[in-house]
């Protein structure tokens, strides 16, 4: 573990240094928390986007299976068949697990930075506690730092769709929106009738 | 038209989950400088010799779990996340406890500082919770998107699993010792291992095949047809009565019902399990509610992520922020990134082996970790090789 150790204190001299140019400290540290978050959120998509690249055929064929069997559950629903909404909806069930495990890789690729971010902030903030706005309790570094990576990742998400490189997620993206939209909802049927 | 109530249902969970974080703690565990202080200093076995190298959460002397272990076990875990799901968990659970070392060393402390023994296991504990948790909060994301969250359920869910979730850290963290987290580790180990087992039987079999042919046989029916003759009267989810035994409701127009006490009470029992052991509760959610609440999956499958990942996150701030437990935060990204290729693996391998033989392998792995665990946990000694 000396080598990752070695890393972190290469990189020390980095992170560190925006915790110190304002003050008070506590105003520092909320913004060094928040571009160490918002490294994490973009290293993190560069991994994901590179999976998505990989992947991207897996993905589209997952997807349309889950979206044929969900809207043959609403529609065996509609029909008032129970025992063919069982059937299909336990198939449904079936394709979105398989599409589901398939986004956790995703997920995967672009959460690992977050837990070396808070490997780094453990080795500089272990047993500190800080105040937070509205909380009678003193928090720790790591739910300060999720909620740090929680916004910059919203704040990210919409830069990401005007970056050529991430062209691919965002298609992706909106491929899974369009699915989204061809399942068949309760108020579709309602519609329909 | 459902914005309102949804809203309302929406505020009435963060609500909940505030509730329970800013719950006032007492009975705090040691603190992980204290429980090193505490400990007897020297170089036998059960001492910190104070002058090694700090190894497991910085501890002198400690083992060093490898992160090249690490992110190797990783890749195994998420290979089985996604050829057979829940396993995986229970993996994960294996390379904290076993593969890492960290029992053997953890067990050391059991009489010399039990409560350096305990913090052990609670950090053992939140890392895995910290991998179900993240899961469980992409999959909810998933869920809300596809519109298939129902949260009126999940309330009554997350109403017995907050409680579970709160009570189990705080009743037990700091308390339970290693030995007896291996035992009851075990135990669940061959639950799962046996809804392997059933899913690998003739009837388990059939029943999947039935399934999927009734699938097929109504997609070939004229679909159009059956949709015109719906009555507006059957539209969306309708109370036909209620009581506090039985709650009885159609989904337009087919019958169903459940005992409400039952979601709470199971809500309660799973997630305290779930928190207890560091394992997620959705391998338990979706079988509890679909086969012993009776509820259609299109229910079940969202809202059983839900109520985990609000679990999860309750659970995970119980320990960390009111028990002060800490975790070793590099060991989890390693095994992100092992995850992730074990995952990118996984669907590739599928192609090639048999879904029923990927179980049986995995019915075989469970009987032996949970035989290891158990006689270890309860007896002392394990029953099965290496002893």
């Amino acid at each position: 573990m000396e080598w990752l150790y070695q890393v972190y204190l290469f990189l020390d001299g980095f992170l560190i240094a925006p915790y110190r140019i304002v003050e008070p400290p506590i105003l520092g540290f909320y913004l060094g928390t928040g571009l160490l978050a918002l490294y994490a959120v973009v290293l993190g998509a560069l991994t994901s986007e590179a999976a998505i690249w990989a992947n991207a055929r897996n993905l589209e064929d997952q997807s349309h299976a889950m979206v044929r069997m969900h809207n043959l559950s609403f529609r065996a629903l509609a029909a008032k068949n129970k025992k063919a909404f069982k059937a299909a909806n336990h198939e449904a069930n079936d394709a979105f697990g398989k599409y589901f495990f398939a986004w956790m890789a995703n997920a995967a690729a672009s959460l690992w930075p977050l837990a070396f971010a808070l490997g780094w902030m453990q080795l500089r903030f272990q047993g500190v506690h800080f105040a937070f706005p509205g909380l009678p309790i003193d928090l720790g570094f790591a739910f300060l730092f999720l909620i740090c990576y929680i916004l910059a990742s919203i704040l990210f998400s919409k830069v990401k769709k005007r970056l050529p490189i991430f062209a691919k997620s965002v298609a992706l993206s909106k491929m899974a929106r369009d699915h989204a939209d061809e399942m068949v909802t309760l108020a579709d049927l309602q519609a329909s009738k | 038209m459902f914005h309102k109530t949804q809203k309302t249902w929406m505020v009435l969970l963060l609500v909940l989950i505030l509730a329970a974080v800013l719950i006032p703690a007492t009975g705090m565990a040691a603190s992980l400088e204290e429980a090193i202080a505490q400990a007897p200093k020297g170089a036998e076995a059960g001492q910190i010799d104070m002058q090694a190298e700090p190894g497991f959460l910085g501890i002198p002397g400690a083992p060093a779990p490898s992160l090249v272990i690490g992110f190797l076990w990783a890749i195994w875990v998420g290979w089985i996340f996604s050829t057979v799901g829940a396993f995986g968990g229970i993996m994960a659970g294996v390379g904290h406890i076993t593969v890492f070392g960290l029992a053997d060393y953890g067990k050391g402390f059991k009489k010399t500082a039990p409560a350096l023994n305990k913090l052990i296991t609670d950090s053992i504990r939140v890392s895995n919770q910290w991998l179900v948790g993240l899961s469980a909060a992409v999959s909810s994301f998933n869920y809300y998107k596809m519109g298939r969250l129902v949260l009126p359920l999940g309330i009554a869910l997350a109403i017995g699993s907050v409680a579970g979730s709160v009570l189990v850290p705080w009743l037990t963290a700091g308390k339970i010792s290693l030995k007896a987290y291996l035992g009851y580790f075990g135990l669940i180990v061959f639950v799962i291992g046996g809804f392997l087992f059933y899913e690998t039987t003739p009837r388990g079999q059939s029943k999947k095949k039935e399934a999927k042919a009734a699938a097929d046989a109504f997609e070939k029916s004229a679909i159009k047809g059956a949709e015109k003759s719906m009555d507006a009267s059957d539209m969306g989810v309708q109370v036909k009565s209620w009581s506090a035994k039985k709650v009885e409701f159609t989904f337009y127009g087919v019958e169903f019902s459940f005992n409400p006490i039952v979601p709470i009470i199971g809500g309660f029992c799973i997630a305290g399990l779930a928190s207890f052991l560091g394992i997620g509760g959705g391998f338990l959610f979706v079988p509890f509610l679909t086969s012993i609440a009776g509820l259609p999956m299109f229910l079940v499958a969202g809202t059983s992520a839900l109520t985990v990942f609000v679990g999860m996150v309750i659970s995970i701030f119980t320990y960390m922020v009111v028990q002060g437990v800490t975790i070793y935060w590099p060991l989890i990204g390693v095994e992100l990134i092992g995850i992730f290729v074990g995952s990118m693996i996984g669907p590739r391998t599928s192609k090639y082996i048999p879904d029923i033989w990927l179980k049986r392998l995995f019915v075989v792995l469970a009987l032996y970790v949970g035989l290891r665990y158990t006689t270890k946990g309860f007896l002392g000694y394990s029953i099965v090789p290496p002893f």
